[in-house]
């Protein structure tokens, strides 16, 4: 490592040279006599490379200032521009134009503000947010020659050429706070050789100025008396210092060619050089033993290692900071650090501490991540005291834990000034926009998106309103302070003293004149606003919630902690964040009117985030988008303790800045900020939709893809449901479009489905059919399992539809079916001639007709039935009637065809019946529904939907037998349950099956008349089959996993693993059904019976 | 046929912008309103501020009584047509492509959404390129003519119109005297080469019209 100075690089033409170290310390800006700037390396084996040469100026650069992506440089012309140090260094703006020669810029840590003096009189601190003028500091009545902004930018130091040195506070309004006479060097206007430069330490702490003597003397913070002088060293004028990273050592420059090293505790000089020519400027690398000085020559010199090693130069800044340091730091962390340097920095000053922060706290567009500078971000490089001594004067109180920053509040898309313009809200509804106009007033203009609505207004503004919301009925505006404003190049807001204005217009023709203006008392201003046609709501620095209606009446009022980031209101709801301590955000989901809370909580912000807009979609999700770009929304928020935050979209891959605006179902409305602004230009360009996107896993799959919409779909469909229910209102478009979101939904799993047979994933397929809403959707289902030759697959289907749409059934049924259905079986009952009251006492009371609900139920229900039936008859006379226990009455007269999942489900080639017609009748009727609600119609697929739902009617199942053995079908079809518990034991199985054989066109006739019966039959007929040994089915059919399937889904029990191949042990709940079933002809005769059904039917179809 | 003898010869530009009305654009409504159940399907619901597809006319129609603003389609904004003329340009280069109807859309749509394009006298400059450019390529297509086809991909609705009455007829003509040729060759050949195959057929006819 060469140690000393190198070897002088003419970097500019003869003359005055300016310089600057980027705060990362890679970069040396250099700015000289020849217009130009350049840019070094200062690494030493980057160092002799090219430099980047910028041709902006017009004229000879005499000032140079840089942090870490920005670069300011001034000329004698009196322009300031500023470039950016992203990936390069760009142009990205004029700073200042004065008409006289600027002599000195410099810039605050956080990059918002820059104050430049020149050979007029005055300072000006002007903001880079929107190069708009802040402050001018007249005071000096000559020429201003140095003005050096604090890094936290609190302060300006700023040295007049008559000597003088005034310090201004301009956090609030700029006040000059010190005037310190004959301080610095008398120097010579015009002449920037010939002019000193006052340099702050980098923790804000001093700043140092040369002066009369040749010594560099050091000023402290708050008590503004020069704390040590450093002299000896210089023989001719001093004309530049610079302080060290770690705020322990000062550097000098003089045109005596000296440069010296200070130590400034020790206040010594530690090391000297002479060079032989005028020194113009110098600076320290922030984060290495490296000093960099120009001379008039126009030549840079780096002196490596200007600290001997022996002085005890602490790397702390240098390489540990360097390494660890930007990149792996966290903002959180930085932020808590940030907090406690600056506690400790002002502890004891008697500031308040709210006001530490000046210009921080506006709400930030997302993009890149670095974001949301606050104030003294920068500094991080510092909060490591190198030394333990740091400045003497530096107060020595303990760092105080992180405090939660109070002035971060925003106002859901306010931005800062853009030239003379400004968004005070810009939402779903319209936009406000102050416009800048004298010193008097401002312009306010309402625009609205939609122009059928409102017309458009604009007035002016006396007030110059800083605060606004925007809704449906009326504009919500209100001035507040400049300390509480969005950020710190506010413009025309109240001053402290001044009330604060809280006003409200109403859009409402008939309420023209219903506008109200309401003072706030004098210490109490607004911190943010939110207005819904039910309310207006107003945060207040007092910690005070206030809520007024629409008119005006002040209906609540509610202490909060006074760290509300933001609110916003939508319909009767009001949403407030509140900061936490550890950089995330609590929040609170209340009525409008007071009246209660929904939801509170914390709510997750992406780390190193902050937030950076809520709102609510269009159709209530509250949501809220962090400056990172993730956009969650609170879902569920309708029902207690069941609130939680989804992410719904994450717009870190895009490589524009997007503003947030409005959130629908579907899309984030958004502007995309074009080039290096981060806010939406005025007027509001043309919204872009973002689709949202659930960050699932696997995003560029097709299945995931698909998951991703059906989540949506459902998150959606269940917000609106859950809203309704919980304002009592209606589904947003009736129960039509209630039937369409649900169907839409059910497509959606139709076609994961679809996918998941393809890949031959069962289990995959079996739930997602779990979560199919409505019965037709579930028949597709299964079509789709068999179109896709996944018969097993179709026949576990079959089981869960039983147990998802009974239940569901019932409910509908009991509603829409109370009286019709039980007029129906009255009516049936009449017909039957004698045993029947066995059967109508059998006819299962109201719990009885919720099968799944638990084995408790079912039993008290089969053991009467058993009784009775015993009672009534001979026992094995009874076994089918006691099936009777678990039926329902009859359905209603339906149009569907029945559904018989038997033909579906028998992988058994002898059936040849894979493919029933009747279970593809029903899917068909289905889609057709399905396309029926595509052409526009959801009533229509509402109304199929309905027919779907087709209850079984076990009382009537043995109908077909019945009829067989007297000869008379269609009488005992209709006769009932009672008329065939007296005829079944005189038949057999292989009557039966001959029955079917041998009348076919019976049958269908049958199956006309009834079409509900047979698939009522096969249904119940799994009632029967219990526990039986599998071995028995062998001998009927080549599928015993079918039938096992079956035995599977009769005993169903939550616990129990459906895919148990064949039955467990009985169960007791079950057993009285089953001791009736003991009788070993009778069980032939149900199996036999039910195949010989089965196949028989089919048969018979296939005749057909 | 329906068509009449005039419209054989092709189509006058106000027809094919009618025709070119039914091509679909992004409008961003002004006015709220509830879906329109047009003949050719609904549109809407719309929605200010949020984007809706509807018909060409039906966005003239809104943004005449200024209940709407035309979001220029991709193709039309400035950057992209640059790029499209440099492609045009390119020596040996094939026809870029551009939606069918992309002349008269662009006519419209400055027409009647001025204010809607951003930079639209560079756009008028850069389509008046691109027309001019494509033009040429298409005279020089049509010197290839031959009696079995001519292939121009990516040629729009206004492009096809401007050839149509040239190449109709010198196709046709190419046609008729091909299978004069193709007659008069195959007659000498029998005479000549009774003996030989239909091989020999295929030869001439291939070397008469290298593809």
């Amino acid at each position: 490592m060469a140690h000393g100075i190198s070897p002088p690089r003419y970097a500019h033409s003869d003359g005055y040279t300016a310089l600057a170290f980027s705060a990362d310390g890679t970069l040396i800006i250099t700015g000289g006599s020849d217009t130009l700037i350049r840019v070094f390396r200062s690494s030493q084996n980057e160092r002799d490379k090219e430099a980047l040469t910028l041709e902006h100026h017009g004229d000879a650069v005499v000032a140079v200032a840089a942090s870490r992506s920005k670069i300011v440089t001034g000329d004698e012309e009196g322009v300031v521009l500023s470039f950016d140090a992203h990936n390069g260094v760009h142009a990205s703006g004029t700073v200042l134009r004065s008409a006289l020669p600027a002599r000195d810029v410099s810039i605050s840590a956080s990059e918002r503000l820059v104050a430049v003096s020149g050979d007029d009189d005055a300072v000006r601190v002007v903001s880079l947010v929107d190069m708009g003028v802040q402050h001018v500091l007249e005071g000096h009545r000559t020429a201003v020659s140095s003005a050096a902004l604090a890094p936290d930018a609190a302060f300006v130091a700023a040295v007049g050429c008559d000597s003088t040195v005034r310090v201004w506070d301009v956090r609030g309004d700029a006040t000059c706070v010190q005037v310190l006479r004959k301080l610095a060097y008398t120097c010579e206007p015009g002449v920037a050789l010939r002019q000193t430069k006052a340099r702050w330490s980098p923790d804000g702490s001093a700043f140092a100025v040369a002066g009369e003597g040749h010594a560099v003397r050091v000023v402290a913070r708050n008590s503004w008396a020069v704390a040590g002088e450093l002299g000896g060293e210089h023989t001719d004028m001093v004309t530049c210092v610079a302080w060290s990273g770690s705020g322990r050592y000062v550097a000098s420059v003089a045109l005596d060619g000296v440069v010296a090293v200070w130590d400034v505790q020790a206040r010594r000089a530690v090391a000297t050089r002479r060079t032989g020519a005028k020194l113009c400027q110098v600076a320290w690398n922030p984060r290495a033993n490296m000093l960099a000085f120009t001379d008039a020559a126009g030549a840079l010199h780096v002196w490596d290692d200007p600290v001997p090693a022996g002085q005890g130069y602490a790397p702390v800044f240098a390489e540990a900071e360097a390494e660890v340091g930007a990149e792996a730091a966290t903002e959180t962390q930085v932020d808590a650090a940030t907090d406690a340097l600056m506690s400790d920095l002002f502890a004891g000053d008697g500031m308040p501490d709210a006001d530490g922060e000046d210009d921080s706290g506006e709400p930030a567009a997302f993009d890149s991540g670095d974001e949301l500078v606050d104030a003294g971000e920068a500094l991080d490089d510092f909060v490591v005291d190198d030394d333990g001594g740091g400045y003497a004067e530096r107060p020595a109180a303990p760092p105080r834990p992180a405090r939660v920053l109070a002035a971060r509040s925003f106002q859901p898309g306010a931005t800062p000034w853009a030239g003379d313009r400004r968004y005070l809200a810009l939402n779903m509804v319209g936009s406000v926009v102050a416009i800048a106009q004298d010193a008097a007033h401002n312009t306010v203009e309402i625009t609205f998106f939609d122009k059928s609505a409102h017309r458009d207004m604009h007035f002016a503004d006396s007030f110059r309103f800083s605060l606004a919301a925007l809704c449906d009925a009326g504009c919500l505006l209100a001035t507040t302070t400049r300390a509480l404003a969005n950020d710190g190049s506010l413009r025309g807001a109240g001053d402290s003293e001044d009330a604060s204005v809280v006003a409200f217009r109403a859009f409402a023709p008939w309420a023209a004149a219903s506008d109200w203006t309401l003072p706030l008392p004098a210490n109490e201003h607004p911190r943010c606003l939110a207005v819904s046609p039910a309310g207006a709501a107003v945060v207040t620095s007092r910690g005070m919630l206030r809520l007024l209606t629409c008119g005006g009446v002040q209906r609540h009022i509610e202490s909060l902690p006074d760290r509300v980031v933001t609110c916003v209101a939508h319909g009767d709801l009001l949403l407030l964040l509140l900061a936490r301590g550890e950089g995330d955000l609590e929040y609170v989901l209340m009525r409008m009117d007071g009246s209660g809370r929904l939801a509170s909580g914390t709510c997750p912000l992406t780390p190193g985030g902050t937030a950076a807009w809520a709102g609510f979609s269009e159709e209530g999700h509250p949501a809220v988008c962090d400056s990172r770009g993730v956009v969650r929304l609170l879902h569920r928020y309708w029902a207690p303790l069941q609130a939680c935050w989804v992410p719904v979209l994450d717009t870190r891959g895009r490589r524009a800045a997007v503003w947030p605006v409005a959130l629908s179902a579907r899309h984030l409305l958004a502007v995309t900020c074009r080039g290096a602004s981060r806010y939406p230009p005025v007027p509001t360009p043309i919204l872009d939709e973002l689709p949202l996107g659930v960050p699932l896993l696997q995003p560029d799959a097709a299945a995931s893809q698909l998951e991703g919409r059906a989540l949506e779909a459902a998150m959606f469909h269940s917000q609106l449901a859950g809203e309704a229910r919980r304002t009592a209102g209606e589904y947003p478009g009736g129960r039509t479009a209630e039937a369409r979101d649900r169907l839409e939904h059910d497509k959606l799993l139709l076609r994961l489905v679809q996918l998941a047979c393809k890949a031959d994933r069962p289990q995959r397929a079996v739930d997602l059919a779990g979560m199919i809403a409505s019965e037709p959707s579930f028949d597709a289902c299964v079509k789709i399992a068999v179109h896709e030759k996944q018969s097993q697959l179709a026949e576990r289907l079959m089981r869960l539809k039983e147990e998802l749409f009974r239940n569901h059934d019932d409910d509908k049924d009991e509603e829409d079916e109370e009286s019709e259905g039980d007029q129906a079986s009255d009516g049936d009952l009449d017909q039957a001639s004698d045993v029947e009251m066995a059967s109508d006492d059998q006819r299962p009371p109201r719990a009885v007709r919720r099968p799944a609900a638990t084995y408790g139920t079912r039993r008290a229900a089969a053991e009467p039935a058993a009784d009775t039936a015993a009672a009534a008859a001979a026992a094995p006379v009874a076994a089918p009637v006691a099936g009777s226990a678990f039926a329902r009455p009859p359905a209603p007269p339906t149009t569907g065809r029945p559904f018989n999942p038997f033909g579906v489900a028998s992988p058994s080639k002898s059936m040849e019946l894979k493919r029933s017609d009747s279970f593809f009748d029903a899917a068909d009727a289905h889609s057709s529904a399905l396309s029926r609600e595509a052409s526009a119609s959801p009533a229509a697929a509402a109304a199929a939907a309905a027919a779907g739902h087709v209850p079984p009617l076990p009382a009537k199942r043995v109908n077909p037998v019945a009829g067989e053995a007297d000869d008379v079908p269609r009488k005992a079809s209709r006769t009932g349950a009672a008329g065939a518990a007296v005829t079944i034991p005189t038949l057999t199985a292989m009557g039966v099956l001959g029955y079917y054989a041998q009348h076919p066109d019976e049958q269908q006739q049958q199956q006309q008349q009834q079409p509900q019966r047979r698939r009522s039959a096969s249904l119940t007929d799994r009632e029967f089959i219990l526990d039986d040994d599998p071995s028995e089915f062998s001998s009927f059919s080549s599928a015993p996993d079918a039938f096992a399937a079956h035995g599977g889904g009769r005993r169903r029990r939550p616990s129990q693993p459906s895919s148990s191949a064949f039955p467990g042990p009985l169960s007791d709940a079950v057993k009285p059904d089953h001791a009736l079933l003991e009788e070993p002809h009778l069980q032939v005769w149900r199996d036999r019976y039910k195949w010989g059904r089965q196949y028989g039917m089919n048969y018979a179809h296939n005749d057909r | 046929m329906a068509v009449s003898s005039r419209q054989k010869e092709g189509f006058t530009m106000p027809e094919l912008e009618y025709l070119a009305q039914c091509e679909t654009v992004t409008i961003v409504p002004m006015h709220r309103m509830e879906r329109l159940e047009l003949v050719r399907g609904t549109v809407g619901p719309f929605r200010p501020p949020q984007k809706t597809q509807v018909p060409l006319w039906l966005a003239t129609m809104l943004k005449r009584t200024n209940r709407c603003r035309i979001v220029a389609p991709d193709w039309l904004k400035y950057e992209h047509l640059q790029k499209l003329c440099k492609q045009e340009e390119e020596p040996d280069s094939l026809f870029t492509k551009l939606p069918f109807h992309y002349l008269e859309i662009a006519h419209i749509l400055l027409t009647v959404a001025e204010d809607d394009i951003a930079e639209s006298q560079g756009i008028r400059r850069l389509l008046q390129d691109l027309r001019e450019s494509r033009q040429s390529k298409t005279l020089r297509g049509m010197e290839m003519l031959n009696p079995l086809q001519l292939q121009m991909d990516n040629l729009s609705a206004a492009e096809i119109n401007e050839i149509r009455p040239l190449f109709r007829h010198s196709f046709n003509m190419l046609r008729q005297l091909d299978s004069l040729v193709l007659a008069s060759e195959k007659s000498q050949q029998q005479s000549q080469y009774a003996d030989q195959s239909y091989a020999g057929l295929e030869d001439s006819f291939v070397s008469s019209y290298p593809l």
